[in-house]
């Protein structure tokens, strides 16, 4: 099976209609064997039947001539000598007729099988002229002449039967055999005439020849049943139209006198007569059956013939038809196969060009469909890789010229470097563009860095290299600390020196297991980093600016224009005395310096002002790190630079300040409710300010705040005086817990501001604090101290006068000078701000108790500002 | 894997050896400055430190001279806040096979691990 399996598909094809072929061809050629043999077998009946007919006349004739013979004899020659002489005339001409019958036919095939039989069919004919010459001579008695006669008739018989007894058809072999029985009956017939015609002639029969009569007539009677039995219909109807009448009735008359023996007084001739009618008319009753005979096997032959050519000719045209019809299909079929096969070797070899045409649209159609459908789909993969391919050669060849082109016009500097730190020859054009250079190669990377970073950085190039080209070191590990990351370096161009910032970075390139070259890019960061720079500064200058709003919104504007004002002043104090330079003690000088930026520093704070606080620290650090060693004079420099900066930014302060007091001018909100509030907050959180930074816990009362009908112009001046008289009485005024507790005192302090109505265009206010009052004796101390007056001057003092003094420019009764008190500005500034606004003011106190002072303001300007505001109003 | 810890900071011990814990990483032992660790290096002998490179008395560096000489096939990663390339750089001189800047994030923990454990196996597979 399996060997039929892998059998190519025309090999199958043969396989499977070869043997159909040989089947219908094998079928036929019995068909055609068969129609051939019936033919075969009528032609030979038929020549046999027409020889048989031939010896049949000759026979007939010769049992004449016996029985003429045999009266010839029994009378003496007399009666028959005549009718001898005709009868051997008209035998003879009978079988001259079967001789030339005997030739005429083509009897060959025939022939071969009875030749013996024809043979002695011929010998037995030949005697009879030796038989005729004893019967002329008389030598011979009747009885042995019918002898010799019958075994010649009974030779020819036999022959007769042999020739036609041999045929396939079963109809015709039944009537040859009724005809052979008719032959037989009609021989017996023949004798009994030869018998009765010598009885007659006698008058007597012998016992012998009576019972060889009997038998013969029984004999005679059985083959005629016998042919009755099997002869057809037609051969029936024959005999019985043909053998009946008066002469057969005369014949069977004349038999039963025979039979009887006893009168024989008969004419011979008549007998003769009588039976030679009834044995024509067998004769003819034979002629009839052996001619139907003839006609059916002509028949038989004609249409055996008719099939064996029909047969042959649609054998043929089968044939033909199956051939074609073959043909077209296996031609078709395997011509396609073919075509597919051919174009598969041909893909298979690579050739693609052609495609395969198929015009059937049965599988093999579709599948050459497919193939086209996917030979394209290769062509199109092919043309794609070889692109690719291409495109890869290309490059091969032209690696070296393309990268000098990507070389000359990339924007980074790239190079290589070999195992000894050596720059490759070959560089991007942009290095000499970031280096400023006009030429690099084959230099070692560390000496062509040297000149352009620090000696440290250089130090850790080297080193940095030698990990690079170390294979057992992880390549991210140790670009982890490339050291020139990222690095400033310092280059010449045109002979002027600029500072860049340059990014370098590597990758290892490996050749098999080890690191070939080091791959070195290099870009020039200095933009990104110069504007990184100043983004950061400009978001720091923002962060200050907008620090520096907050804080002046955050705080009481006229504690910081009070503060503002005294840093100005005590810095330019500090450049007065350095322009003077009087003091050639430059410790001291420093000293001094410190001592007064740490004081600022102090005012700052207890304001909230942080901005300034830090701006101060900073002066401070300046001057500190100066202290620790020996200072020159060119060292003030950078201080005096530091001081200068903070006196820029007073100045920022001092502008933003009026912006900020213009905008709330400009859009006054809310009237006098809301500035009140603004402003009693203000000071409540001044009081709290000092009050935690003394450990001096103070109570604030404002009482009858809605009685403060000031101008806006005086609200702020007022502020400042309210603000300068809380720092005096929470410093000075009010004891601390110790002496407090001592004294008898609450702990908690007190300050209050109490508003009266206001009359006559004027209104009161009067400020109280529970602290100890003035101490005279000690104010005038401090005078004297503070050069205001001399001591004898104090003594005549009265105490009023006294009570000037703290009003008095300069004075001061803090012993120390701190950021909260003690610049002796105080009481001057508020004396100052309340004759600026045309106020009166009265101070009392009682030591130990209470300090008191009653401003007295004109609000005339409010009055006429509110009447104005109405006015504008009403129309 | 055997690991020994040192460090200064407490905390820094404490957040390696968390970031740690999902390897198939022993932690041996933790030290606070170079003297201790180079006793546990001589008793243990650990396949992996963890080296801070400031620490009191005796620092990383001298550490990591100290360790290569009692055992040289000791994996050093060193986990500093110096910013010093170039004290980094005689780090990898001296042996170190790994480098990693504080602060650090389990990521990059784990990535630095992984390359030192992965270099490793390679060197063995190479043998």
């Amino acid at each position: 099976m399996r060997i039929l399996y892998d059998l190519p598909i025309r090999t199958k094809f043969a396989v499977v209609l070869v043997p159909l072929i040989v089947i219908i061809i094998c079928f036929d050629y019995i068909q055609i064997k068969h129609n051939y043999l019936d033919y075969d077998d009528s032609q030979r009946l038929n020549k046999t039947i027409l020889l048989g007919v031939e010896i049949n006349h000759a026979v007939h004739e010769l049992q004449k001539e016996r029985s003429i013979s045999v009266g010839f004899l029994t009378n003496d020659g007399e009666d028959f000598s005549q009718a001898l002489l005709h009868q051997r005339h008209v035998t003879d001409s009978t079988l001259e007729r079967f001789y030339e019958e005997l030739d005429r036919l083509d009897l060959k095939g025939i022939f071969a099988i009875h030749a013996n039989d024809v043979e002695l069919l011929n010998s037995n004919f030949s005697t009879i002229n030796s038989i005729r010459q004893k019967v002329d001579r008389r030598v011979l008695d009747p009885i042995q002449i019918l002898e010799y006669f019958s075994d010649i008739d009974e030779v020819a018989l036999n022959t007769v039967d042999q020739l036609i007894n041999e045929t396939r058809d079963k109809d015709i072999a039944q009537q040859v055999h009724a005809l052979i029985y008719f032959l037989k009956a009609k021989e017996r017939a023949s004798i009994e005439r030869a018998i009765g015609t010598h009885a007659f002639s006698l008058s007597e029969i012998d016992d012998e020849t009576y019972s060889s009569f009997t038998a013969l007539v029984a004999e005679q009677e059985a083959y005629t049943d016998a042919f009755l039995i099997i002869a057809d219909e037609a051969s029936k109807g024959v005999y019985n139209n043909l053998v009946t009448g008066h002469d057969v009735n005369e014949v069977d008359r004349l038999r039963s006198v025979l039979h009887l023996r006893d009168n024989f007084n008969q004419d011979p001739g008549y007998w003769y007569e009588m039976t030679t009618s009834k044995i024509n008319a067998l004769k003819r009753v034979e002629d009839s059956i052996s001619q139907r005979l003839l006609s059916r096997t002509e028949y038989l032959a004609r249409t055996a013939f008719q099939k064996f050519w029909t047969f042959i000719v649609l054998d043929i045209i089968i044939g033909i038809l199956a051939m074609w019809l073959m043909s077209i299909i296996v031609t078709n079929l395997l011509a396609n196969v073919k075509i597919l096969e051919r174009f598969t070797i041909r893909i298979s070899k690579g050739d693609l060009s052609k495609k395969v045409f198929i015009a059937t649209k049965d599988e093999i159609g579709q599948y050459a469909k497919t193939f086209n459908v996917m030979v394209d789909e290769i062509v199109k993969s092919h043309n794609i890789l070889r692109k690719e391919r291409d495109k890869a050669k290309f490059l091969y060849n032209n690696i070296y010229r393309v990268s000098l082109v990507v070389f000359q016009n990339i924007h980074q500097g790239i190079f290589l470097l070999d195992r000894n730190f050596k720059m490759s020859k070959l560089y991007s054009k942009s290095m000499e563009k970031i280096f400023g250079l006009s030429k690099i190669s084959g230099e070692n990377f560390a000496n062509f860095m040297r000149p352009l970073i620090i000696p440290r950085d250089l130090e850790a190039l080297e080193m940095f290299m030698r990990h690079l080209f170390n294979e057992d070191m992880d390549e991210d590990v140790v670009n982890q600390l490339n050291p020139i990351e990222q690095v400033k370096i310092y280059s010449e161009t045109d002979g002027i020196v600029t500072t860049k910032y340059i990014r370098v970075n590597f990758t290892r390139i490996w050749r098999r297991d080890r690191i070939a070259n080091i791959m070195v890019t290099v870009s020039d960061e200095t933009e990104s980093v110069l504007l990184q720079k100043h983004l950061e500064d400009a978001e720091k200058k923002k962060k200050q600016e907008t620090e520096q709003v907050l804080s002046i919104l955050k705080i009481d504007p006229s504690l910081i224009r009070g503060f503002l004002y005294n840093a100005k002043r005590t810095l330019k104090g500090i450049s007065e005395r350095y322009e003077a330079n009087k003091d050639r003690d430059l410790k001291a000088l420093l000293d001094f310096t410190f001592e007064t930026i740490h004081n600022l520093k102090g005012n700052a704070v207890v304001i909230g002002l942080d901005i300034m606080s830090e701006k101060f620290h900073e002066v401070e650090e300046a001057i500190e790190s100066l202290k620790l060693k020996e200072v020159t004079g060119k060292d003030f420099l950078t201080i005096l630079y530091e001081i200068d900066d903070a006196d820029k930014m007073i100045d920022e302060m001092s502008s933003m300040l009026r912006k900020v007091a213009d905008i709330y001018r400009k859009y006054p909100s809310g009237g006098h409710v809301v500035s009140n509030i603004m402003l009693i907050d203000n000071l409540e959180r001044s009081v709290k300010l000092l009050s935690d930074k003394m450990d001096k816990p103070v109570d604030f009362f404002f009482k009858n705040e809605s009685n403060l009908v000031l101008p806006n112009e005086h609200i702020d001046a007022f502020r400042d005086i309210m603000i300068q008289l809380i720092r005096n009485s929470v410093k000075h005024g009010i004891e601390d817990r110790e002496t407090r507790t001592s004294l008898g005192k609450l702990i908690r302090g007190t300050i209050s501001i109490e508003l009266d109505q206001p009359k006559d265009q004027r209104f009161e206010i009067c400020y109280m604090d529970d602290g100890r009052g003035l101490d005279v004796i000690r104010v005038k101390q401090r005078a004297v101290q503070s050069g205001i007056l001399t001591e004898f001057e104090a003594e005549k003092l009265t105490h009023d006068q006294v009570i000037n003094l703290i009003y008095e420019k300069g004075f001061s009764t803090a012993t120390e000078v701190d950021e909260n008190a003690g610049r002796g500005r105080g009481m001057n500034l508020v004396k100052t701000l309340i004759e600026e606004m045309n106020g009166t003011f009265t101070t009392t106190f009682e030591e130990g108790k209470y300090f008191k002072l009653i401003i007295n303001l004109p609000i005339s300007g409010i009055v006429e500002d509110q009447s104005k505001e109405h006015e504008t109003t009403d129309s | 894997m055997r690991l020994l810890i040192v460090d200064d900071s407490s905390i820094m011990r404490r957040i390696i050896e968390k970031n740690l814990k999902d390897y198939d990483i022993e932690i041996i032992g933790m030290a606070p400055d170079g003297a201790s660790a180079v006793k546990i290096v001589k008793e243990e002998k650990p396949d992996v430190v963890t080296l801070d490179i400031t620490m009191p008395g005796m620092d990383g560096l001298a550490c990591l001279d100290e360790i290569m000489l009692m055992h040289p096939k000791c994996k050093v990663m060193i986990i500093t806040a110096l910013s010093d390339k170039l004290t980094g750089l005689r780090a990898l001189d001296k042996g170190a096979r790994g480098f990693l800047y504080k602060p650090v994030n389990a990521d990059d923990l784990a990535k630095a691990f992984d390359r030192l454990l992965k270099r490793n196996e390679n060197k063995q597979s190479g043998v």
